[in-house]
């Protein structure tokens, strides 16, 4: 897994999870920085959180099984000189 | 959520200054121009506002001052940041300070000197903000781009910068001639009016290299950028008529698909936004077409029988009418869907929003889409196909994400049942090619897979809270 990484607060967040070639899939990240994706086929996935521009931190080897929800919890940093105004 | 709802807080500023009397509306966040407004307040004579009694969610803060732009990052909507309320916090110090925009005003004439009205002018970002060579957008603001009756364009809230300013249609954008596009247009071969004029760019030259570039500093106005355009050029017209092969009778609402010929290849008209349906006589009339190689197709929308054969024509110098597309009574594809490894039942209410899509190539580019519902009992019905190669896949919407097509099995000319090799599942669009007989196909089985994990995750986000003005409230 890479970071944690910086991150302007106030910009919206977005997660992608991949799985091989074509297969991706994303979602917005909630204001409580809470993201949920379902109906996927069991396998390994790829999750990267992005702020529309940079990807802010990946990290691979995620296992979705059949019939199950995997739990994950990622870092980033808010970078403390940074905002949006 | 009443006993956790926050607050927004913030100041506005125009150059470090107060600015009262500000309409400042809360909309949901991505912001999409047309979205309801959640909240309208006004700043106080400070600059303050307050946003109360808000759920946890993204917003976008739009400032109505049309002539003003944000200091730091310009955003095509308009002046405006984006503010995170989480879960029982409020945010405080959501501060925008803005600068005032830029002006270019002038006037458009033809070679004659007289006043040419209702053109509208394109500004051109030069080396900053946004892509380069994409006219600028300034969604929702006051500014006028298009000419008056005397030919004057005055355009307001131009974000600081340097812009080339231009009139009339890059026509090799247009055609295609030119082997590399620029920005996002695509060669069409339309144009949106009856006439149109080559591009020129102030002070009056066609070599967008040679425009004279005009630098915007805040609250800046530039005038007389005069520009003295070419000929006007006309623009062509091609009409006829959809019919049923056959009977001849006419076909209504159906939807008229345009190609444009270019390099050796049809390419489909993704915008066709003038009279893009037929009438009650089945008659449509496409418009704003430039000298060029075109086909002009049709689409029966809904549950239809037929699909239309493709019509090509060529724009020399005149409008071409009388041109007839058929439409012909297609093949059916039926058969049922199966999901595999579970039981059906359970989760018959994501089965019964399941919708398969069936595309058939056309000869002047793109496809001709059908699409059928899957029946609480798996049997599909999908009317209108042209015979010959058809991608079948799962149509869109949420239910097709639990979805995945494993296996296609079809009968065979001998009647026997065969199998359409099977792609990996991560193949893109998960799509399948079938070859569709003259006789169309029924007893075809498309086996499914149900995807049901999942994957939930939280972000921790440190060393600060989620946005610099957030504090917890009680």
């Amino acid at each position: 897994m890479s970071g944690p990484a910086s991150w302007i607060p106030g910009t919206r967040l977005k997660v992608r999870i991949s799985r091989g070639a074509g297969q991706d899939r994303w979602s917005l990240i909630d204001a409580n920085c809470n993201f949920f994706i379902d109906g996927l086929e069991p396998g390994e996935y790829a999750v990267s959180i992005d702020d529309g521009k940079v990807i802010l931190l990946e990290t691979d080897n995620v296992i979705v099984n059949k019939d199950s929800e995997t739990l994950i919890s990622l870092s980033l940093q808010a970078d403390s000189n940074k905002t949006t105004d | 959520m009443n006993d956790h709802t926050s607050s927004i807080t913030g100041r506005i500023t125009i150059q470090g200054k107060p600015a009262p009397d500000i309409e400042i509306s809360l909309l949901p966040q991505p912001y999409r121009s047309g979205w309801k407004t959640i909240a309208t307040t006004r700043t106080d004579d400070d600059g303050r506002y307050r946003f109360a009694e808000l759920p946890s969610n993204h917003y976008w803060l739009k400032v109505h001052a049309p002539r003003c732009v944000n200091s730091v990052e310009w955003d095509d909507e308009g002046p405006g940041r984006a503010v995170s309320v989480a879960y029982g916090q409020s945010v405080q110090n959501a501060d925008l300070d803005l600068l005032p925009g830029g002006t270019i005003t002038g006037r458009i004439t033809d070679e004659d000197g007289r006043p040419i009205a209702g053109e509208y002018v394109e500004l051109t970002l030069v080396d900053k903000l946004g892509p380069p060579d994409d006219p600028l957008d300034l969604i929702g603001e006051e500014s006028d781009f298009t000419t008056d009756s005397t030919g004057t364009f005055r355009i307001h809230g131009i974000p600081q910068g340097r812009y080339r300013v231009s009139i009339g249609v890059e026509i090799a954008k247009v055609t295609g001639s030119r082997r590399e596009w620029r920005g996002s247009s695509e060669p069409t071969g339309r144009v949106e009016d009856d006439h149109y004029y080559h591009q020129v760019f102030y002070p009056g030259v066609s070599d967008r290299a040679q425009a004279r570039v005009i630098d915007i500093s805040p609250g800046a106005e530039v005038n007389d950028i005069n520009i003295k355009l070419g000929k006007a050029f006309r623009a062509f017209k091609a009409s006829g008529q959809v019919i049923e092969a056959g009977n001849r009778k006419p076909v209504s609402n159906c939807r008229i698909r345009l190609s444009h010929w270019v390099r050796g290849r049809f390419n489909p008209c993704r915008m066709l936004d003038d009279p893009c349906s037929t009438d009650e006589a089945g008659a449509f009339t496409v418009q704003g077409l430039v000298p060029g190689r075109f086909s002009v197709s049709g689409y029966v929308e809904g549950e239809s029988e037929f699909f239309c054969n493709p019509v090509t024509f060529e724009i020399l110098d005149d409008d071409i009418t009388e041109l007839e597309i058929r439409a012909v009574r297609g093949v059916t594809l039926a058969g049922s869907v199966i999901v595999k490894e579970t039981h059906t039942e359970s989760i018959a209410p994501m089965l019964a929003q399941l919708r398969l899509q069936a595309v058939s190539p056309r000869r002047d580019g793109g496809g001709d889409f059908r699409e059928g519902v899957v029946n609480p009992d798996g049997s599909f019905t999908i009317h209108g196909l042209p015979p010959g190669e058809v991608q079948v896949s799962l149509g869109y919407g949420d239910a097709s994400n639990y979805f995945s097509i494993v296996r296609i099995e079809y009968p065979d000319k001998a009647g026997e049942t065969s199998a359409i090799p099977i792609f990996p599942p991560s193949h893109p669009w998960n799509r399948f090619r079938l070859a569709l007989p003259e006789r169309g196909l029924i007893g075809v089985r498309i086996v499914l897979s149900y995807n049901n994990g999942s994957i939930r995750g939280n972000i921790n986000v440190g060393p600060r809270e989620l946005d610099p003005g957030h504090t917890p409230e009680s």
